[in-house]
Formats: C-alpha cells, sequence, structure tokens
C-alpha cells in the first residue's frame, strides 16, 4: 500500500514549528542591527519625555498632584506600547513593488502569516533591549510613576497589547495591499500612522481631548491600538474593562474579515497584474 | 555662477519629473492632498487639550500658540514635501547599489541624493498652516510689520535647512551601517519642534536650542511674527543653519570614504 | 593608440564579519565578533589600450565586480594604483566621470514609474549634453535599439530585455571614452543577448571606446573580447585572447569518427585515448599537434565513413582551469584555512554552481 498523505488533516505542529523558526530568525537578524535598536529607544524616550514634561508643568500650575502622576504614568506606559506597533503596510508595499512578493505567494506557507511571525520575532527581541531602559526610567521616576494595583492589570494589559498588535497587523496589512491598485499609496498610510497617534492616544490621553472627542473616539479602532492596553495598565472599573475588550474584539473581527476579502481581491489582481 | 545656474536647471528637471510621477497616478494625488489638509488639523487636539487646562503656557496663550503650530505645520509641509523622499530612500539606495549610480554622476552627489524626488502631494500641509497663522493673528487683532511678512518665509527657509542638515546627518551612516533606520529619530526629533523652548526649563530649553537646536526651526519665525525675536536668537538661527549645513557637507565626505573603504 | 587604463598592484581587501551559526551565534556576536579577511582583487597588473574590448571572467566571489568597481571608482584599493583616462578613478573629479558610464545588469538606474524618456532627458542634463547633438544621439540609438514604441511606457511595465536597452541607451548619451559593464545580459534570453552583444560591438566599432566588461556566459566573452583577463581569488590567473587559451590549456583535440561497423576500442588505442566506443561512433582524443597525421592514420587503416574534429568546450577549459586554481589558492593558505573554513567552501560552492 502507497502511503496517502493527509491531506485533510492540517498539521499544527509542524506549521508552529515552522513560524516559530522565522521568528527566531528575524530575533537573530535584529540582533545584528544593534544600532538601530539603540536609535529606536531615542526616538520613543524623547517626544514621550519632552510631552511628559509639558503635562507636568500645566498640572502643576494647577497643583494637582493626583494628575501630574497620572499623566507621567501614562506618557511611560503609552511609550511602551509605541515602540511597538509594527508597520506592516510599509512591509507589504515594498514586497509588492520590488515583485519579491510572487517568490512568496510560491512557497508552500501563507505569505501574511510569514511577515506576521516574522515581525514577532524582531519585536520580541526589541522588547527585551527595552524592558531594562524603561525599568530604570521607572525606578528614576519614584513616586510620580503609579505602579498597578494588582497583577491582573499588568496581565489583562498585556492581553490587551497582545490583540492591538494583531488588530494592527490587519489594518495595516490590508493597507499596504492598496499597492496592488494604487501604485503610490504612501498618502493612505502617513493617514493611518497619523490617526493612530493622534487619535489613538498616543499623543496625549484621549480623556484630555477637548470638546469631548474623546468619547466619540472610543468607538474608532485606532483607541484598540494604542490607548487600551494603557488605560487597562492604569486600571479600569469591570463594565470599562467588558465595555474594552468587547469593543476591541468587534474590531478585531471586522478587520479580520476585512483583511481576508482584501488579501483575496489582492491576489487575484497581483497575478493579473504580474502575468 | 554659471554653477549655480546649472544646479538650478537640474533642479527644475526633478522638479518637473516629480509633477509628472505624481500626476500618473491622480487617485493618490488627490486622496493624499485631501488627507494631509485634514490631517494637518490634528495637532489642534493637543493644543486645544493644553488650554482647556491653562491659560497661558510658558508665556504662550492660545491664539498666540496657533502662530506656532501654523509655523510648524508649515514647516511639516516643505520636510515632506522636499526632502523626506530622498532621506526615506537612502538606505535602500544603499542595500540595492543604486548609490554607486548617484556617485558616479558628474554632479554632487548630496544634492542629487537628498533633492531628486519632491512630492508635491505632501506640500499641501502648507495650506492649513497658513490658514491657522491667519486665525491666529486676526484674533490677536495684531499689527504686523511688512517687513516682518517678508523676513518671514526667510527664516522659515532657515529653519528648513537646519531640519534637512540635521536630518541628513543622521542618514548618513546607512552608507556603512547597513539597515541603519533612522526615519523615526528624525520623525520623532522633529516632532519636538511643536514646542516653543520657553516652555522648558534650563535643561531641557538648552538642549533644544543649543545641543539638537530642533527647538528654533519652528520658534524663531513665530516669535519674528509675534514681535518676540531679538537679534542674538535671529542671529543664532542663521549661525546654526549654516554651520549644520556645513557639517553635514563635510560628514558626507566622510561617509563616501567609508564606503569606498579609503584607509585615509 | 593610447593607453587607457592602467592599474599598478591594485589590491583590495575586504573585512567581513562572520556569524556563527544559530541563536547563541547571534548572542555571542553581540559581544565579541570574527572578521575575516578576503582579498577580492590582488597585485592586478592591466594595461588596456585605447578602443580595446577587455572581459572579466571568473566565478562569483572571484573578484570581477570588485576590480570593476575600483576601476569606475567606486571603491577606493586597499594598496595599488590605477589610473584611467589620466584620472585616478576614486578621486571621482566631474571631469572624469564626464567621460565614464557604469551599466549594470542587475541594478536599475532608470525611474521607476516613468517613461525611459524622462530619465534620458535627466541623463542629458546631468551630464550637459547640448540639446541638438542629444537630440541627434537620442534618435540615433533608438533606432538602433527598435526602442520608438517603449520609449514612452513607465519603466515598471517594460521588459527585462527592453529595460536593459534603455539602461545602454542612458548610459551611452554623453558618449563615454570608457564603458564598464557589469554582467550586462544577464537574465536576458537569447536573442535579447546577441542584440545586446552586437550593440556594445558597433558602438566600440564607431567611437572607439574602450569598453571592460564581465559575463559569466561565455558567448559574450567569444563574441566581443579581442583579450580575456580571467580572475580567481582576486588573483590573475590568465591573459590574453581565448584562442591561446585553449591552445595553452587544453593540448588536446577530439576526433569524432563514424566507422562504416564498429572497431574494438583497442585497435583505435594507437591513436589516443579512446574517450568513447559505441556502435560505430567513437571519440578520440589526440594532441593539438598530430592531429592532421592522426587523422591519416585513422583514414588509411579503418572504414571511416565520417570524420570531425571538435575543440573542447571553452566552459570546460575554464572551469578545469578554475578548480586547478582553487586547489592552488587552497594549499596557499592552507594555515588560515584551518581557523576558517567555510568561506573556501562557499567559493567552491559557487564554481560548482557555474557550472
Amino acid at each position: 500500500m502507497i502511503a496517502q498523505p493527509n491531506a485533510s488533516k492540517y498539521n499544527w505542529g509542524r506549521t508552529f514549528r515552522r513560524y516559530w523558526t522565522l521568528c527566531k530568525i528575524s530575533f537573530q537578524e535584529r540582533m545584528e542591527y544593534r544600532w538601530n535598536t539603540l536609535m529606536y529607544m531615542v526616538v520613543v524616550l524623547l517626544p514621550m519625555l519632552v510631552t511628559m514634561y509639558l503635562w507636568t508643568t500645566v498640572f502643576n500650575s494647577q497643583s494637582n498632584p493626583a494628575a501630574t502622576r497620572n499623566i507621567i504614568t501614562y506618557y511611560v506606559a503609552a511609550g511602551f506600547v509605541n515602540w511597538r506597533i509594527a508597520e506592516f503596510h510599509w512591509i507589504f508595499m515594498f514586497n509588492i513593488k520590488e515583485g519579491r512578493m510572487a517568490n512568496f505567494l510560491l512557497r508552500p506557507m501563507s505569505y501574511p502569516a510569514t511577515q506576521f511571525w516574522y515581525e514577532v520575532g524582531g519585536r520580541t527581541w526589541s522588547t527585551i533591549l527595552t524592558v531594562p531602559v524603561f525599568a530604570v526610567l521607572i525606578l528614576a521616576l519614584g513616586d510620580n510613576f503609579q505602579m498597578p494595583d494588582s497583577p491582573a492589570n499588568w496581565l489583562l494589559a498585556t492581553l490587551a497589547f497582545l490583540l492591538s498588535f494583531v488588530l494592527n497587523f490587519f489594518l495595516t496589512a490590508s493597507l499596504g495591499l492598496i499597492t496592488v491598485w494604487q501604485n503610490q499609496p504612501e498618502p493612505f498610510f502617513w493617514l493611518y500612522n497619523i490617526a493612530v497617534r493622534w487619535l489613538g492616544g498616543a499623543m496625549l490621553p484621549l480623556a484630555l481631548l477637548p470638546w469631548g472627542l474623546g468619547d466619540w473616539l472610543q468607538w474608532l479602532p485606532f483607541a484598540y491600538i494604542y490607548s487600551l492596553p494603557v488605560r487597562i495598565f492604569q486600571g479600569l472599573s469591570a463594565s470599562q474593562m467588558v465595555q474594552g475588550f468587547g469593543v476591541q474584539l468587534c474590531w478585531l473581527g471586522m478587520a479580520g474579515l476585512i483583511f481576508r476579502l482584501v488579501w483575496r481581491k489582492a491576489v487575484q489582481r497581483y497575478e493579473v497584474f504580474e502575468g | 555662477m554659471r554653477r549655480m545656474w546649472r544646479y538650478i536647471r537640474l533642479y527644475s528637471s526633478f522638479l518637473r519629473i516629480c509633477a509628472i510621477r505624481e500626476m500618473e497616478a491622480r487617485g493618490s494625488f488627490v486622496v493624499g492632498s485631501l488627507m494631509i489638509l485634514l490631517t494637518a488639523f490634528f495637532p489642534l487636539l493637543f493644543v486645544g487639550a493644553i488650554y482647556s487646562q491653562v491659560k497661558s503656557l510658558g508665556g504662550w496663550t492660545f491664539y498666540e500658540y496657533l502662530l506656532l503650530v501654523g509655523t510648524f505645520q508649515i514647516m511639516t509641509g516643505i520636510i515632506l514635501g522636499l526632502f523626506a523622499q530622498n532621506m526615506f530612500g537612502m538606505p535602500d539606495y544603499v542595500r540595492k547599489g543604486e548609490l554607486d549610480f548617484f556617485l558616479l554622476k558628474p554632479v554632487n552627489s548630496q544634492f542629487i541624493l537628498t533633492t531628486r524626488y519632491v512630492r508635491f502631494n505632501e506640500m499641501s500641509a502648507i495650506f492649513p498652516g497658513v490658514l491657522l497663522i491667519a486665525i491666529g493673528v486676526a484674533n490677536l487683532q495684531l499689527e504686523i510689520e511688512w517687513w516682518r511678512w517678508l523676513l518671514y518665509p526667510f527664516f522659515v527657509a532657515c529653519g528648513a535647512l537646519i531640519c534637512y542638515s540635521i536630518w541628513f546627518i543622521m542618514v548618513t551612516p546607512t552608507v556603512w551601517v547597513i539597515r541603519l533606520e533612522t526615519q523615526e529619530l528624525f520623525a520623532g526629533l522633529f516632532d519636538l519642534g511643536r514646542y516653543h523652548p520657553n516652555m522648558f526649563n534650563g535643561l531641557i530649553k538648552t538642549i533644544l536650542v543649543y545641543v539638537v537646536p530642533i527647538g528654533i526651526v519652528v520658534s524663531t519665525p513665530a516669535d519674528l511674527l509675534l514681535n518676540r525675536l531679538g537679534w542674538q536668537e535671529a542671529g543664532w538661527a542663521l549661525v546654526v543653519a549654516a554651520f549644520l549645513l556645513f557639517v553635514s557637507s563635510r560628514f558626507w565626505r566622510f561617509a563616501q570614504t567609508r564606503y569606498y573603504g579609503a584607509s585615509s | 593608440m593610447s593607453v587607457v587604463v592602467e592599474t599598478h598592484k591594485l589590491t583590495r581587501v575586504f573585512r567581513t564579519y562572520k556569524k556563527k551559526e544559530g541563536f547563541s551565534g547571534s548572542l555571542a556576536g553581540l559581544f565579541k565578533r570574527h572578521y575575516i579577511e578576503k582579498k577580492a582583487a590582488y597585485d592586478l597588473n592591466i594595461s588596456i589600450q585605447e578602443g580595446e574590448v577587455v572581459a572579466f571572467l571568473g566565478p562569483n566571489g572571484a573578484g570581477k565586480t570588485t576590480t570593476l568597481k575600483m576601476l569606475s571608482g567606486l571603491l577606493h584599493p586597499s594598496s595599488g594604483d590605477a589610473h584611467i583616462l589620466g584620472y585616478q578613478p576614486w578621486k571621482r573629479e566631474h571631469a572624469f566621470l564626464k567621460q565614464i558610464a557604469l551599466v549594470m545588469g542587475q541594478r536599475n538606474q532608470l525611474w521607476w514609474d516613468l517613461p525611459a524618456i524622462e530619465s534620458f532627458n535627466l541623463q542629458r542634463e546631468i551630464y550637459e549634453v547640448p540639446p541638438q547633438i542629444y537630440r541627434q544621439r537620442l534618435a540615433e540609438l533608438v533606432e538602433i535599439l527598435d526602442l520608438s514604441k517603449i520609449i514612452n511606457t513607465a519603466v515598471r511595465k517594460l521588459s527585462l530585455g527592453e529595460r536593459m536597452k534603455c539602461e545602454m541607451v542612458a548610459a551611452l548619451l554623453h558618449r563615454p571614452k570608457v564603458l564598464l559593464l557589469d554582467e550586462p545580459t544577464i537574465g536576458l534570453d537569447v536573442i535579447m543577448q546577441k542584440k545586446i552583444r552586437s550593440f556594445i560591438k558597433d558602438y566600440n566599432h564607431e567611437h572607439g571606446a574602450t569598453i571592460m566588461l564581465t559575463s559569466h556566459y561565455m558567448d559574450d566573452v567569444a563574441a566581443l573580447a579581442q583579450r580575456t583577463l580571467i580572475i580567481n581569488h582576486g588573483r590573475m590567473v590568465y591573459e590574453g585572447n581565448l584562442e591561446t587559451l585553449t591552445e595553452r590549456y587544453a593540448p588536446n583535440k577530439v576526433l569524432r569518427v563514424t566507422f562504416a561497423k564498429p572497431i574494438a576500442s583497442v585497435d583505435l588505442a594507437t591513436l589516443g585515448t579512446v574517450i568513447e566506443n559505441e556502435s560505430g561512433l567513437a571519440r578520440i582524443q589526440v594532441p593539438r599537434d598530430n592531429v592532421a597525421e592522426r587523422s591519416a592514420a585513422l583514414f588509411q587503416k579503418f572504414p571511416v565513413a565520417d570524420l570531425s574534429i571538435e575543440e573542447p568546450q571553452l566552459d570546460d577549459i575554464i572551469h578545469d582551469l578554475f578548480l586547478e586554481t582553487n586547489q592552488q589558492e587552497e594549499k596557499a593558505i592552507q594555515p588560515e584555512l584551518s581557523a576558517v573554513i567555510a568561506p573556501c567552501e562557499e567559493t567552491e560552492r559557487e564554481v560548482v554552481a557555474l557550472r
């Protein structure tokens, strides 16, 4: 009897090992380029510290120490998240423009998953490097930094962050695929990045936005890429937590569907376009 | 003079080519311009947030601050439009070996590398900047002398030159450190330009004015309009611009020797 | 005739960081890095006359491109000296740059999103070609290369061959006196290769330009080069034309005989080494000098139906030459080798891949 390849059963173990290798490779690659990592650290810390300082003067002038502590904690946590938001739109664009995507499509593994896991490896490396820096920063801030009350905050914030990473992946990857239709998609990327920065809470806490904008922004996906993990870290009530995760999961599902759709269309289009 | 003329002609060639290039992708051009216009107002959120808490920050009231934000937007438009794509492209030129072509042209390589791509699209950020300044000036009921308006573009150009030089100095090491990604570093740094150095205390102020002079890029022209610019500050901006440009070209020359592997 | 290119003991040593395998290797690399010195070009003495076409031949990593880069001014030599048109290339004086052009088969210097004509116009501006002369040259090149249909199409939509033709035009608009071509026909189909080849040849004839090229394709070299420099491990292993190479490194020719009826190999052995003998068809290796005499003997002794005399394949000769020099190289660097074996293995693998 000839052994039949078991096509119906998806080999999760093998798939996992494959992506794990990918993850490790990119991890190693990042280690080779140590300068970048150092550089990013400055990139994130510098504006963060300056903005933080500005708010501190604002709240100090009102002699409101609680608000001061709050804002400092916010910026430190947001800085940590900021650091890890991956930019898949650029990666996808370059791969399409330079015709590399064709090579990837011919491999017996999913192209989006390849990019995803590759990035996970790299980001893990930069996380490992940043942790000590932020630890020192937090120590230096002393009482000005508010540690979460319970370990549950750490855990849930991490969970929210991981989900936000996936959400960001779906959105930026979909954007990157626009390249198949639009030869110069950069403006779309800029818009997304700026929206995430300003409407997602990277530049300032959404609660501080004027004209009650913060309440409206709770319904857009940007808040769930950025500010949700930070807010959880700072402590949310049970109902807020449920609402936060609920909306995040909704957006995640929606973004996942959008990505699937765009991906399918894009591959079709890419095949025509290239052939 | 002949040389100057030659570079002007070369630059107008770049402008022409880039205009053609952008018009090819009409969809992106229209959408891009609209988006840039829209996003240029985001920084207003920040200003709004701050001034909903305080009346005055470092001696700046809301409408005065609009002049600063407006100038910052204009600067953003100039930087993104004239330099960004060239700077972003540098690591790619090195990786794909295209740098070789630039170096073999009988033209100053720094010039051709940093000015080749112009994006008119991104330059549209200038319009909302102008609008913000107009709003600020109107609400402050300022009478600004005509010569201030004349000098304003000059100091904006000075600021742009400072940004250009700093950015190019940051990008230059890509030539020998492969895969150095400094774009975000500059973006983060440039972002500090949205504040006036006076809003900070001694140390940060000193850094922003003297060490990494990104703080004077936007504040100098804004101060000029508000009649707050002293001779020293004005002179300092000029000196910094000239000095950094010189340093950037020197550093580039040094980088080339590293690229060629010259030991001396 | 004047000497256009002259080098004296031109040498280039690269220092590369060698990463150990795996994660622990990366970790170790964070702290301590092991560097390897590799001589990409070693003691090269080259002299090229005006109007000559010279080919650099060698396996991947032999130092062809490094040499070409030093001669164009993109690389600074570690030691030694070179002069092209009287200039030291790495000073890259504008007067020098205006007289040379470098074309790289795998790289693109045209504006990707735009029709090639825009790149040409820019090229004119950069090299300061007077408008009238420019128009005339462009028209000429467009006609020769048959580009009129594609010159207004965005470069990204062109095929590799069409793009290469446009690259050629961009490189030749300022009519360089020295043309450096790095793998100009790489990836092109046979017809396109031929076109590019004959175009280069014509350019050389018409304008008396000095041309240096590297190529993997033996046909390029055979068709174009008056002289060939074979490089391996950065050293020059042969210099001269290809015919002499055949004589020197392949002292034998092969007689390919069809007999009216099968002949035993033992009987043929008196004529030369029998490579093959099967059902009336035989291949016999004989010394180059004895070909006439042995063929005559063949006709006398055996019932020959057909006879042809074959040169050994140029590819084979050069491959043998590379292998031979590789072995010499390995002997020479044996002590170093025990420390770092990998790079040599790599070049060896590449040599095999070249086959």
